[in-house]
């Protein structure tokens, strides 16, 4: 399984690489991207099952790459990290094609439960 | 124009970006600027522009900022070199400064986070009257809230 990490930052690209090795997708192909423009590119290029990618970047933001994706894509499943914790933010983002969001900072165990609930595996 | 989020809430983030970020425990501490003065800090520091406009900063004792970033990337501290430190710190202030944002009413937008490596205790915390003052690991950090319009700190 392909999975693509969108996040301007280094650091938090390695956070959440190391948190997924701690997840269901513990194995996966990780695929980095550093802005919403080379995301969308390495999207293309890529056959990927989910996305995880934060909200604040500079040039194209999350939800401008979330829309972008959501017009290319309707069946991956779209993680969105982000300090942003406002519910009525968080809900224009569901409604952008948003699958599950993650409020950093974040536990790996964090990470899994919505990851479980989007691959519809039962918590133990 | 001032914010009105209380010290408690200020460290409650701080507290929790560092202990589920790094594992580390972070402690509220009172503010001791001669033994500040005797250190160099690494500064980060994110803006906020909006309906409120200022800055949220981090600063962190060098020795410290190094045993972060190595906790963060999982290495021992003498593999962890300038740009894991500058990283590290970074993504720190971000997460504390998005928290902080998200407490503050009406449309703000957060600045991507800028590091420097090597600042006097005085560009740490420039207004001593208003800031948060915490020590792990024999380190310090120094979280402060700068409002842009008065060029003060936060007041509760």
């Amino acid at each position: 399984m392909n999975v693509l990490v969108v996040d301007d930052s280094s650091a938090m690209r390695k956070i959440i690489i190391s948190a997924l090795n701690k997840t269901e997708l513990r194995g996966s192909r990780t695929i980095e991207a550093a802005t919403g423009k080379e995301g969308l590119d390495k999207f293309l290029d890529g056959n990927f099952a989910f996305i995880l990618s934060d909200w604040n970047m500079p040039e194209m933001d999350g939800l401008e790459f979330v829309t972008r994706v959501r017009n290319l894509d309707r069946r991956v499943k779209i993680i969105m990290i982000t300090t942003e914790g406002t519910m009525g933010k968080l809900e224009n983002a569901l409604d952008q094609g948003v699958d599950e969001y993650v409020v950093k900072p974040f536990t790996p165990e964090t990470l899994d439960r919505k990851i479980k609930k989007l691959l519809g595996v039962k918590p133990q | 124009m001032n914010v009105d989020v209380s010290s408690a809430k200020l460290n409650e983030i701080a507290e929790k970006v560092w202990s589920m970020v790094l594992g580390l425990p972070l402690t509220p501490s009172k503010c001791d600027p001669a033994r500040a003065e005797a250190s160099a800090f690494v500064l980060g520091r994110v803006t906020i522009s909006g309906t409120w406009q200022g800055s949220v900063t981090l600063g962190c004792s060098q020795a410290l900022a190094r045993r972060a970033a190595a906790a963060m990337f999982g290495k021992p501290p003498a593999e962890a070199d300038s740009s894991d430190i500058r990283d590290a710190l970074g993504e720190l202030t971000n997460m504390v400064g998005g928290n902080f944002k998200t407490l503050l009413k009406g449309d703000c937008r957060l600045s991507v986070p800028n590091v420097v490596d090597v600042v006097p205790y005085a560009e740490v915390d420039p207004a001593p009257v208003e800031h948060q003052w915490f020590e792990c690991e024999g380190g310090v950090v120094i979280l402060n809230v700068l409002a842009a319009s008065t060029g003060r700190s936060r007041t509760t």
